[in-house]
């Protein structure tokens, strides 16, 4: 705990850093991201147009539709894996993860779902390769908003939307499931049809 | 500065428990895959690597390879989809033809029933089997209700999670098929699984009989005829024609 506290100074308070591997298993390729939680936001509408012109490049994402951290970071490895074997659907990392975590293989659909809207107050903003946290530290001084602790990310998830947008309405799962059938559903995407 | 400093230590201050881990020796292999036990971002996983086989012509090995791990992604999800209990896909590499799923925690039916005839009397023995064989008719009845054929039904290939016979799980739907499935195709869906049974365990008819019946209740409009179908399948084996 007092390491983490540590840390804080040089990377912006709460964020995460967690490696990814392009191809599962094979050590010699790495990856990172590294992810905060902004709750109390204030700039959404400024945010969005940053990112679609370019100027930020990071992906903001709506936490509520998020089902914990493992979903994000699957959907980051299928991100990382697409870029790696050049199959990205989209122009960049960040838009590519927004398109990861949606189940539609529509990609303009995916981005408005799982993309910060005008009137979010809380966002999960990701980088990848961003090590050192001073992506993320430039990113936070754009943000509106205050760094809220990732454990926070449970009390912000709408699990009745979760379910509607991967169409998981009929049977009753508990978390563990629930996340389970959510990455599935994201490996299946590229295989469907 | 200060941040270079931090790059080259970075290797420490990974969040814990979202970690790859990979076993270098198969847990089992096949004649068609490795398995390898794993850790998938911190959840315990399994990999399925479907090998090239040498004895094949390269070009249809290839395209056998993959057409089965895309039947098989598409099966467990279907599956899933229709309430039948299958691993969870964690990640899928369509090039070297790998996927990465959930380890189920558990044993195969197979080992439980062996296991079960030793520590029941034979009427609870014959009992739990027969409830056992409903639950799992039911299952394959639903599948076949939604098109999906499994393709090799054996009691290998059903797990049950944490060793309970009540919490089936299929796996294995490399051999499936999808869409446009003929009363024949499950008719012979069952024969295999009724074959299975009686070649890997002994007294076991009221297995098979609990299945169909299970599968009767479950399977929907088209599960008469695939019954019909199963008695003429019966009659001539797996195959369809012998003329020469």
């Amino acid at each position: 705990m007092i390491y983490r506290r540590k840390n804080s100074r040089m990377s912006p308070g709460l964020s995460r850093l967690y490696q990814l591997q392009p191809d599962p298993y094979d050590n010699t390729q790495k990856a990172t991201i590294r992810i905060c939680l902004f709750t109390e936001v204030t700039n959404a509408v400024e945010l969005r147009e940053k990112v679609r012109n370019g100027e930020i490049d990071a992906a903001l994402i709506r936490p509520e539709l998020v089902y914990g951290v493992y979903v994000l970071l699957a959907a980051a490895n299928r991100t990382v894996h697409q870029m790696a074997h050049n199959r990205m659907a989209t122009r960049s990392l960040s838009a590519e993860l927004i398109y990861s975590l949606s189940p539609s293989r529509n990609i303009s659909d995916s981005l408005v779902t799982f993309g910060i809207a005008e009137k979010s107050t809380a966002l999960l903003a990701a980088v990848f390769d961003d090590k050192s946290g001073s992506a993320m530290k430039k990113l936070c001084k754009q943000i509106a908003g205050k760094p809220t602790d990732m454990g926070e990310l449970n009390e912000l998830i709408n699990a009745k939307q979760i379910r509607k947008i991967y169409q998981l309405t009929d049977a009753v799962y508990n978390d563990d499931s629930l996340s389970d059938h959510i990455t599935s559903r994201l490996v299946y995407k590229d295989f469907a049809s | 500065m200060d941040v270079d400093m931090n790059d080259e230590t970075a290797e420490e201050k990974y969040e814990e428990g979202f970690g790859f881990e990979m076993d270098r020796k198969p847990m089992s292999q096949g004649a068609e895959a490795r398995i390898f036990k794993s850790m998938y971002l911190g959840k315990p996983s399994i990999i399925k690597q479907r090998f090239a086989k040498k004895y094949r012509h390269s070009t249809l090995d290839e395209r056998l390879n993959k057409h089965r791990v895309r039947a098989e992604v598409k099966g467990i999800m279907k599956a899933k989809q229709v309430g039948v209990e299958t691993p969870a896909l964690y990640f899928v590499d369509g090039e070297r033809n790998e996927i990465v799923m959930e380890r189920v925690e558990g044993c195969s039916a197979k080992e439980w029933i062996e296991k079960i005839r030793k520590e029941n009397d034979e009427k609870e023995f014959k009992d739990n089997l027969s409830s056992f064989g409903i639950l799992l008719g039911t299952k394959v009845g639903k599948l076949h209700a939604a098109s999906v054929v499994h393709g090799d039904l054996t009691t290998s290939n059903v797990l049950l999670r944490d060793g309970n016979p009540q919490q089936i799980v299929l796996i294995d739907f490399g051999l499936c098929s999808q869409m446009k499935i003929t009363a024949e195709e499950k008719g012979v869906d069952l024969y295999v699984l009724e074959r299975a049974i009686a070649s890997t365990h002994h007294d076991s008819e009221q297995l098979f009989k609990s299945v169909l019946e299970g599968y009767e209740k479950s399977g929907g409009k088209g599960a008469k005829g695939a019954l019909e179908k199963l008695e003429e399948v019966r009659m001539r084996g797996r195959k369809r024609d012998m003329i020469g």
